[in-house]
């Protein structure tokens, strides 16, 4: 009896080790891959981080009034004047009007990946029918794109003349790797200067 | 008895190492995400001297020799109601000569280091410093 007694315990001690051993297996993998998921978000949002304040920067680049930079300053939409060519990623000709850059959430951007911020470029501030850029015209995995506007001497303004900075709220959000696993979301607030309007403000 | 009482201390062991592998693997996550947004408040604090330099006639405006009068030791909150949490900004500023070197020469000093350290929740491991060298450069008379 006792004997059969011992068989039986040891039976459910393996049985438990081994449902133990797969279940740790399991998320020991899972997080893993929600580990390198994480990493490659955070390299993504520094690359997003640095390509708006670099375009950003841009802003006005070239038009002697810093009040007619930018055209339009919403919540969720940015539109502004530069001379620099953001297709070709150099100065364009000064002769003709300036080129109208838009940075925009677009909810169905892509099938696959969803969601992402389109940047355009074009000469009106009709953007729907600009060209997306080549080289730089998608961020994905943004969920959430909202913007807040400040003047030169950093109090908030919706006036698009008065607009010195701008802080952009980002929240991205990827699918998580496993599908029963939960998405992986991360924020980020960061404030570019529009340089170039302070640049021909300082130099006027 | 006896082989019971080890394997439920095997259980316990298996238990706590994978418990700890998991917990550290979520800091390392946090960490990076946090040390982003500092990066990027490091870089909001000397994009603001930059373009405060650029507007010398203007009420803003920030000439080199108030560099580090209006920034030397000052200490920031950045409570950043999207992201969730607070950072908190020091920055330091330095002479130094035209490669950033604050050691070189006493005559050489002629430019200013600006080192901006942002220090954040616990979940960031180190402080994220950056850092940018000013010189007596003006832009008015452009």
């Amino acid at each position: 009896m006792s004997v059969l007694l011992d068989i039986i315990g040891s039976v459910i001690i393996a049985g438990l080790l081994l449902i133990m051993l797969t279940t740790f297996q399991y998320q020991l993998t899972e997080t893993a891959e929600r580990h390198m998921y994480a990493a490659s978000m955070a390299s993504h949002m520094e690359q997003a981080s640095t390509r708006l304040n670099h375009l950003i920067g841009l802003a006005g680049l070239g038009i002697e009034d810093p009040r007619q930079a930018v055209v339009i300053a919403s919540e969720n939409r940015f539109i502004f004047r530069s001379y620099w060519d953001f297709e070709k990623d150099t100065m364009g000709a000064t002769s003709g009007p300036p080129n109208v850059l838009s940075i925009v959430l677009v909810e169905d951007a892509n099938e696959a990946m969803g969601s992402a911020v389109l940047i355009r470029q074009g000469n009106d501030a009709y953007i729907e029918d600009d060209v997306v850029l080549e080289n730089m015209g998608y961020i994905f995995w943004v969920k959430e794109l909202k913007y807040k506007y400040y003047d030169l001497y950093g109090h908030e303004t919706h006036n698009t003349d008065e607009v010195r900075s701008v802080d952009i709220m980002l929240t991205f959000r990827r699918e998580g790797p496993m599908m029963d696993s939960r998405g992986l979301e991360n924020r980020l607030q960061l404030r570019c200067y529009l340089m170039n309007t302070w640049l021909q403000l300082g130099t006027s | 008895m006896f082989i019971a009482v080890l394997a439920i201390m095997l259980f316990a062991t298996i238990a706590i190492v994978h418990l700890r592998t998991v917990e550290g693997a979520a800091d390392l996550v946090t960490n990076a995400s946090h040390s982003v947004q500092a990066m990027q408040i490091a870089q909001e604090v000397l994009d603001e001297i930059d373009a405060r330099m650029m507007v010398p006639k203007e009420a803003v405006g920030l000439k080199f020799n108030q560099i580090d009068g209006q920034y030397n030791n000052l200490e920031r909150r950045y409570n950043l109601e999207h992201y969730g949490t607070e950072f908190h900004l020091i920055i330091r500023v330095y002479p130094c000569n035209q490669y950033g070197d604050t050691a070189a020469s006493s005559s050489t000093l002629v430019n200013k280091l600006v080192v901006a350290t942002v220090q954040g929740p616990a979940g960031l491991k180190h402080p994220v410093t950056l850092s940018r060298v000013y010189t007596a450069y003006s832009v008015e008379g452009l």
